[in-house]
C-alpha cells in the first residue's frame, strides 16, 4: 500500500515527460487503449530507469541506519535517524569521510590519468587504422572488420588472463601503463568500427582533390578529412571514455588497491562493509562516480543517439 | 590491434596447458572446525623470482574438478539413479553451474532487452518533440552509468529492509522474505538487472534506425490498408533487420561476459558466471593462472559456438542484408 503511494508520487513527479500523447505531428500516434497502455508502460519504464539513482542520491545524505532502514523503511525518506544522530536531515558526513578521510581524490586522479590516456591512444590508433581501411581497395577490408568484431567478443577477464604471463615476466604487473594497454586493446575493435563507418561517409573525391592540389596522403588526412570528422571523433571519444571509466574487471584485477581507479575503490568499502560503518562511504562513492556521467550524457545526448547506430 | 588482441588469445590457450612446476607449489594443511583441507599456494621462492617456473601439464586443467571434471561426471553418472538426479549433481560442479547460469542469463536477457528497446524506441518516437529529450536522457541512464554502480544502486533498494525489499515482504506476506535467500530469486533479480541495463543500447540503435525507415514506404502501406501492426511487421522490422543482427551479436557478447552485477549483488553464493570464475581465480592470493586460462579458453570456444551460426546466417544472406553498408560493398567486391 504505502509503497504504491511512493511509486505514484514518483510517477506524478515524472509526469511532465509524457502525459499528452503527441499534439502536432500526431499522424502515427496511438489512440484509445493502445495509446493509454503505451503511455503507462513508458511511465513505468521511466520510474524503473531513474528510481535507483534518485533513491541513492537522496539516501547518500542520510546515515547508515536510515539508508538501510534498520528500524523503519520510512526513515530513508524522512531521515528520522539522521536527525537524531546528526541534528540535521541532510548530512554530508559520508562525502567528507570519503573524499577527505579516505582520500578518494587520489583514486579520482588515477582515474583521470588512465581514462584520458586510454582515450588518446585508442583514438590515435583508431583514426589511422580506420582511415587506412576506408581508403583501401584491398579485398580483405571486410574480413579485417569481421575479425575486429570477433575480437570485441572476447570477455575482458579473458584478455587480462592473456596478458598475465607477458607482464609478469617483464615485471610490469600492477603498474598503470599496463591497465592503459589492456583498456586500449579492449576498446580498439569498437573504435575501429565506429570510425570506419564515419570515414566511409566522407567521400573519397575529397581526398583526391586535396591530393590533386599537391597534398600527400597524410596531409590530405590531416588538413582536409580530419577537420570534417570532429563530430565523429567526439562521439568515438565519448564511447571510449565510457568504456574506460566504467571498467571494473581490468582495473580491479590489474592495479593494487592503493593505486586503483574509483570504481574498484568503491568495492573496497563494501569489503569492509557492515562492521566498520564504512558502507555509507560506498554509497557516497557511487553517487560521486555517477554524477560526472550524468553531466557528460546530458551534454552529449543528442549526438550519442544520432551517431551510435551502425547504419545511421 | 592484431597484436593487442590476438596475442593474448594465443597465450590464454598456451597457459591453459601449463601448470606451475612442482617445486614452486607449496602444500599447506589448514585445519578448521570441519576437518582439514590441503591448500596449495606459490612458494616464497617462486614469488620472489619474477617468473614462476612453469611446465607442460597437457589436459590436466581441463580434466580437473574446477573445469570439465570428467572424473566426477563419470562417478556421478554411475551413482545417480535418474537423469534429473545426475543433472542436479552435475550442476553443483563449479564449471557446469557457472555455465548454466551464464547461458540462461544470455539467452533470456538478449531477446527481452532487444524487444524492450524496440518498444521504447517506437513509443518515444511518437512522443511530442518537447518531451523527447528528457525521456531519452532518462532512458539512457541504465546503460551509461557504470554497470557496477547501477547494480549497487538497484540492489541496495532491494535490500531486505529497504524500500523495495519492504514492499516485497508485504506483498509476499512473509516477513523473512529476502531476494538473496534463494537461487531462483537471485537469478530473477540478476536477469531483471540485465534487461534493465541492456535495453537502452537496443533503444539507441533502434531509435536512430527508425528515422531511416523511408516515410513513403510506410505511407504507401497505410494507403493500401495496412494496420499499425502490419506496417511494423512487414515494413519497419524488415528494414531494421541489419540493426537487429548487429544488436543480437553485441548483446550476446556483452551478456556472456557478465561479471559486475554478480559482484555488486554479492550473488556468488547462488549465481556464478564463467567470468566470475576467472575473476575469482585471478583475485585469489595464489593467482591460479592455469585455471583461469582454462576457463578462459573454454569461454572462447563457447562464444565461438554461440556466434558462428549467426555469422554464417549473415554470410548466406549477404546479398540482401549485412551488418553495415560499407562492409557489404567491400564484401561484394571481394566475393565477385
Amino acid at each position: 500500500m504505502r509503497i504504491r503511494d511512493v511509486v505514484l508520487h514518483k510517477a506524478t513527479s515524472a509526469k511532465i515527460v509524457s502525459s499528452k500523447p503527441v499534439a502536432g505531428a500526431s499522424q502515427s500516434a496511438y489512440h484509445g487503449w493502445p495509446g493509454f497502455l503505451s503511455t503507462l508502460g513508458l511511465l513505468l519504464w521511466l520510474v524503473v530507469a531513474s528510481l535507483p539513482f534518485l533513491w541513492i542520491a537522496w539516501g547518500s545524505f542520510k546515515v547508515e541506519a536510515d539508508f538501510f532502514s534498520k528500524t523503519d523503511w520510512r526513515g530513508a525518506l524522512t531521515g528520522a535517524r539522521t536527525l537524531a544522530e546528526t541534528g540535521v536531515r541532510f548530512t554530508t558526513d559520508a562525502y567528507s569521510g570519503l573524499w577527505v578521510q579516505e582520500s578518494f581524490w587520489r583514486h579520482a586522479g588515477y582515474t583521470l590519468g588512465i581514462v584520458s590516456l586510454t582515450v588518446c591512444v585508442s583514438l590515435t590508433l583508431g583514426l589511422l587504422a580506420a582511415y587506412a581501411l576506408s581508403r583501401s581497395n584491398s579485398p580483405y577490408v571486410g574480413w579485417i572488420l569481421l575479425f575486429a568484431l570477433l575480437c570485441r567478443a572476447l570477455p575482458h577477464v579473458v584478455l587480462v588472463t592473456g596478458y598475465l604471463p607477458a607482464f609478469f615476466s617483464l615485471g610490469l604487473w600492477g603498474s598503470w601503463p599496463v591497465a592503459v594497454v589492456v583498456l586500449v586493446a579492449i576498446n580498439q575493435p569498437f573504435t575501429l568500427w565506429l570510425l570506419y563507418a564515419f570515414f566511409r561517409r566522407v567521400p573519397r573525391s575529397i581526398d583526391d582533390s586535396a591530393m590533386l592540389d599537391g597534398c600527400s596522403q597524410l596531409q590530405a588526412f590531416r588538413r582536409v578529412v580530419l577537420p570534417l570528422m570532429w563530430p565523429a571523433i567526439a562521439t568515438t571519444a565519448l564511447c571510449s571514455f565510457l568504456l574506460a571509466y566504467n571498467d571494473f574487471a581490468v582495473t580491479g584485477l590489474l592495479l593494487n588497491r592503493h593505486e586503483t581507479t574509483i570504481v574498484p575503490a568503491t568495492i573496497q568499502f563494501l569489503g569492509t562493509a557492515f562492521d566498520s560503518g564504512k558502507i555509507m562511504y560506498a554509497v557516497a562513492a557511487v553517487v560521486s562516480v555517477t554524477a560526472p556521467l550524468f553531466l557528460v550524457v546530458w551534454y552529449f545526448q543528442r549526438r550519442l543517439v544520432r551517431h551510435i547506430s551502425p547504419v545511421a | 590491434m592484431l597484436v593487442l588482441v590476438a596475442a593474448p588469445t594465443v597465450t590464454v590457450f598456451v597457459q591453459s596447458f601449463t601448470g606451475l612446476a612442482e617445486r614452486s607449489v607449496t602444500k599447506t594443511e589448514i585445519c578448521g572446525p570441519f576437518g582439514c583441507a590441503e591448500q596449495s599456494g606459490l612458494s616464497q621462492q617462486a614469488t620472489t623470482s619474477d617468473k614462476p617456473a612453469r611446465r607442460f601439464v597437457g589436459l590436466a586443467h581441463y580434466r580437473d574438478r574446477a573445469h570439465l571434471a570428467f572424473g566426477e561426471i563419470h562417478h556421478r553418472w554411475h551413482t545417480s539413479d535418474s537423469l534429473v538426479n545426475f543433472l542436479q549433481k552435475t550442476l553443483t560442479l563449479p564449471f557446469y553451474g557457472a555455465l548454466l547460469f551464464t547461458l540462461v542469463y544470455t539467452l533470456i536477457v538478449t531477446p527481452l532487452a532487444i524487444l524492450l528497446g524496440l518498444w521504447l524506441a517506437c513509443c518515444i518516437k511518437r512522443l511530442a518533440p518537447q518531451y523527447r529529450a528528457p525521456v531519452v536522457f532518462i532512458t539512457l541512464l541504465p546503460m551509461v552509468v557504470t554497470p557496477l554502480m547501477g547494480a549497487l544502486a538497484l540492489f541496495w533498494m532491494l535490500d531486505t529492509h529497504a524500500i523495495l525489499g519492504t514492499a516485497l515482504r508485504e506483498i509476499s506476506g512473509n516477513n523473512a522474505f529476502s531476494l538473496r535467500a534463494s537461487t531462483p530469486l537471485t537469478w530473477l533479480v540478476l536477469i531483471f538487472h540485465g534487461i534493465w541495463q541492456s535495453a537502452p543500447l537496443a533503444f539507441v540503435v533502434y531509435y536512430a534506425g527508425l528515422y531511416t525507415v523511408p516515410r513513403s514506404l510506410q505511407d504507401s502501406a497505410r494507403v493500401d490498408g495496412a494496420s499499425q501492426w502490419q506496417i511494423l511487421r512487414y515494413v519497419t522490422l524488415p528494414h531494421l533487420l541489419p540493426m537487429t543482427i548487429f544488436l543480437v551479436l553485441i548483446q550476446i557478447m556483452d551478456n556472456f561476459r557478465v561479471l559486475d552485477p554478480i559482484i555488486g549483488f554479492a550473488a556468488d553464493g547462488f549465481a556464478r558466471t564463467l567470468s566470475f570464475n576467472v575473476y575469482a581465480d585471478l583475485q585469489s592470493d595464489a593467482i591460479r593462472m592455469g585455471s583461469a586460462a582454462t576457463t578462459s579458453s573454454l569461454m572462447i570456444v563457447l562464444l565461438a559456438l554461440l556466434i558462428t551460426p549467426i555469422l554464417i546466417w549473415v554470410m548466406r544472406h549477404n546479398t540482401q542484408h549485412s551488418l553495415q553498408p560499407g562492409l557489404r560493398a567491400h564484401q561484394r567486391r571481394s566475393f565477385a
